[in-house]
C-alpha cells in the first residue's frame, strides 16, 4: 500500500514538473519592452497589424511542444482551431499564414533578423538579439 | 482549362512536397483546395438532376496566389470552379482578386473582386474544410446562384476598433458591380424551369447595376461570443428572356372553319424582369465554449420586382402585339437556424443544426400557394441535419451527413421537371476535402 502511494506521488509528480516546463516567453524584434495581454492576443488573431511605433508586426508559430501551451494561455484556443482560423484568413487573401518555424532556435533566429517579428519560445530557452516581452 | 489540371499540374510542379501549409515560390504564397461529395436523395432530386441514384456531381476546386508587394499592400487572385448537376460543370471563374492597402488597424482597402460577406459563413461556403457541416444550412447560405451572391467587382473598406475590455468590433463595407452571366446560374435555372410546359428560350439580357454591403462583427467581452450583423442591396437587376410558343390562329381574321383553316404560327413571348427592390439582412450570433460551438442565424429578403410581358404574334397579322407591365408588391421571404457542433478530439467533430426557411413571411404555410394553383409544400421547408467530420490530418478530412426535410421551399422542378414535389424527403452527403 505504502508503494502504492509513493508511485502515485512519483507519476503526480512528473505531471506537474512536466506541467511546469511549459512556461512561454514572449520574444520579439521591436523597440518595446512589453505587450498587453489583449495586444498579443490580438496580433495572432489578426485584429492588430502594427507595433504602437507603427512597425508591421510579423508573426511566427513555434513548432516545438511550446506552441500548445501558448495557444491556449495567451490566444485562447487550441492547435487546430487557430490553424483553422488563418486558413479562413488565407483562403479568402485576407493575408497570409505566420511564419511557421521548427523550434525555439528557429524562432529567436527569424525574430532578431526580422524588425517587428514576434514569437514564443520555452522561457528557458537562449534568446540572444531578440528582447523578451514583459506580458501586461 | 479545367482548374483541376491547374491544380494537379502545381502539385505535380512542386514535386508533391511535404504538405507544410503553403508551398511558396520565392516570396508568393500558393494554397488550394479541392472537395468531392457523393450526394444521396429521396423521393426527389436535390442539388442535381440524378441525386436519387446517388451522385459525384458535386465538387468544388481552387487554388489561389498571394503575395505582399510592399509591408502594408497585398495582392491576391483564387480561380474557382465547380460542378453541381446544371451548374459551373467546371468552368474555370475568377472568385476573388484584389490589392489590400492597409493604413492602419482602423482602416484599410480592398480594391478588385471582392468575395461578399454575410453571416457567419459566406465567405467560406465554397471551402468544405473550414467548417464543420457538409451543407450549410440553405436557410442562409443558398448552393444555388453563385453568381450574385458571391463575388463583385468594386472596392471595400475595412477595419477593425478595438475597446479593450469592452470587446472588438470590425465592418467591412463595400460596393461595387456584379453580373449575370448567361451562362451562369440563374440562367441556367431560367433555362431548365418550365413556365406552363414552356421553357426560356434566349436570354437576351441579363444585368445588375451594382451591389453594396455593409457587414460589422462585434466580439463582446464575453470570451468566445460574438454578433454579426450583415445587410446586402442588389440594385437595378435586369432578365429580359423570350420564348415561342406555337398557337393555332386561323388563317384570316375571320371564325375559324372549313374555308378558314387554323395553323400553328410561332408567337414570341417576351418577359422584361426588372428589380425595384432586392434587399438582404442577416443577423447572426455565435458562441464558442470550450470544444463546443453555438450558431444562431437568422435572414430576411426583401424584393419587389416588375414583370412586362409582350406578345409578338406572326408577321403576315397586324396588332397582334401587345405587352402588359405588371408592377409586383414587395413581398418578403425569411429563414433562419440553429445548429452546434462539439469537437470531441483532434479528428472527431459531431454536429448538427435545425434549419427553417419560408417564401412569403406572410403565408408560412404556404396556403396562398395552394389557393393559386401550386404546391403548399412549396412554401416552407424544415431541414433537420445531423454531422460527423473525420479530419485524417491537418490537409485532409471526411464529413457524412443526413437530412430529414419537410417542405420543399428551395426546390426547383429544374432538377426534376416531371414530378410533383413531395413534402417529406431527405438526402445523404459524403464528402472528402483536401487543403494545402
Amino acid at each position: 500500500m505504502t508503494r502504492m502511494i509513493q508511485s502515485i506521488l512519483i507519476i503526480t509528480a512528473l505531471c506537474c514538473t512536466s506541467q511546469a516546463a511549459a512556461e512561454v516567453a514572449v520574444v520579439a524584434n521591436t523597440s518595446a519592452t512589453s505587450v498587453s495581454a489583449n495586444d498579443l492576443k490580438g496580433f495572432y488573431l489578426g485584429k492588430k497589424r502594427s507595433w504602437d511605433d507603427g512597425t508591421r508586426v510579423n508573426l511566427t508559430t513555434n513548432g516545438s511542444a511550446i506552441h500548445d501551451a501558448f495557444l491556449d494561455a495567451s490566444i485562447g484556443k487550441n492547435a487546430s482551431s487557430f490553424a483553422s482560423f488563418w486558413k479562413r484568413i488565407v483562403f479568402t487573401g485576407k493575408g497570409k499564414l505566420p511564419e511557421a518555424l521548427a523550434d525555439d532556435a528557429a524562432v529567436v533566429a527569424y525574430v532578431a533578423a526580422n524588425p517587428g517579428a514576434i514569437g514564443y519560445i520555452d522561457a528557458g530557452s537562449a534568446a540572444e538579439g531578440v528582447t523578451k516581452l514583459t506580458i501586461e | 482549362m479545367q482548374l483541376r489540371y491547374i491544380v494537379a499540374g502545381t502539385l505535380a510542379a512542386l514535386g508533391l512536397a511535404p504538405m507544410a501549409q503553403a508551398f511558396d515560390l520565392g516570396n508568393v504564397d500558393i494554397h488550394g483546395f479541392v472537395s468531392q461529395s457523393y450526394l444521396n436523395s429521396t423521393d426527389q432530386n436535390y442539388l442535381t438532376p440524378d441525386s436519387q441514384d446517388g451522385t459525384m456531381e458535386l465538387n468544388e476546386i481552387g487554388i489561389n496566389f498571394g503575395t505582399d508587394v510592399a509591408d502594408n499592400i497585398r495582392v491576391g487572385i483564387q480561380l474557382f470552379a465547380r460542378d453541381q448537376g446544371k451548374f459551373g460543370n467546371n468552368q474555370v471563374t475568377l472568385d476573388w482578386a484584389y490589392g489590400d492597402w492597409t493604413m492602419n488597424d482602423y482602416f484599410g482597402l480592398r480594391i478588385g473582386r471582392m468575395i461578399s460577406t454575410g453571416g457567419l459563413y459566406s465567405e467560406i461556403k465554397d471551402y468544405d474544410f473550414l467548417r464543420s457541416y457538409a451543407l450549410l444550412p440553405q436557410s442562409i447560405y443558398n448552393a444555388d446562384f453563385r453568381e450574385i451572391s458571391s463575388s463583385y467587382n468594386g472596392a471595400e473598406a475595412y477595419g477593425v476598433f478595438d475597446f479593450d475590455g469592452a470587446g472588438i468590433l470590425s465592418y467591412t463595407v463595400g460596393a461595387g458591380a456584379s453580373s449575370v452571366p448567361r451562362d451562369g446560374d440563374l440562367a441556367t435555372f431560367l433555362q431548365n424551369t418550365p413556365v406552363n410546359g414552356n421553357y426560356v428560350d434566349t436570354i437576351n439580357d441579363a444585368k445588375v447595376d451594382w451591389v453594396g454591403s455593409l457587414n460589422i462583427v462585434y466580439e463582446t467581452p464575453v470570451d468566445g461570443l460574438k454578433f454579426l450583423m450583415n445587410f446586402n442591396h442588389v440594385h437595378g437587376m435586369v432578365l429580359d428572356m423570350s420564348s415561342t410558343e406555337y398557337a393555332l390562329i386561323p388563317a384570316n381574321p375571320m371564325p375559324p372553319g372549313p374555308t378558314n383553316p387554323a395553323f400553328n404560327y410561332p408567337v414570341n413571348i417576351d418577359v422584361l424582369f426588372e428589380t425595384e427592390r432586392l434587399d438582404t439582412l442577416i443577423l447572426s450570433s455565435q458562441y464558442l465554449y470550450e470544444s463546443w460551438t453555438f450558431d444562431l442565424e437568422y435572414t430576411r429578403s426583401w424584393q419587389r420586382a416588375n414583370v412586362t410581358t409582350t406578345i409578338q404574334g406572326p408577321l403576315s397579322f397586324t396588332g397582334t402585339s401587345m405587352s402588359i407591365t405588371e408592377e409586383g408588391e414587395t413581398t418578403s421571404s425569411d429563414g433562419g437556424y440553429l445548429g452546434t457542433t462539439y469537437r470531441m478530439d483532434d479528428s472527431w467533430v459531431f454536429g448538427g443544426y435545425f434549419s427553417a426557411k419560408f417564401a412569403d413571411t406572410s403565408d408560412r404555410d404556404g396556403q396562398e400557394i395552394e389557393d393559386n394553383g401550386g404546391q403548399a409544400i412549396t412554401g416552407y421547408s424544415y431541414d433537420f441535419a445531423g454531422v460527423v467530420r473525420y479530419d485524417i490530418n491537418e490537409y485532409w478530412l471526411v464529413k457524412a451527413e443526413a437530412h430529414y426535410v419537410n417542405g420543399a421551399y428551395g426546390l426547383s422542378t429544374y432538377n426534376d421537371p416531371s414530378e410533383e414535389l413531395e413534402k417529406s424527403w431527405s438526402y445523404f452527403i459524403l464528402r472528402s476535402s483536401f487543403n494545402f
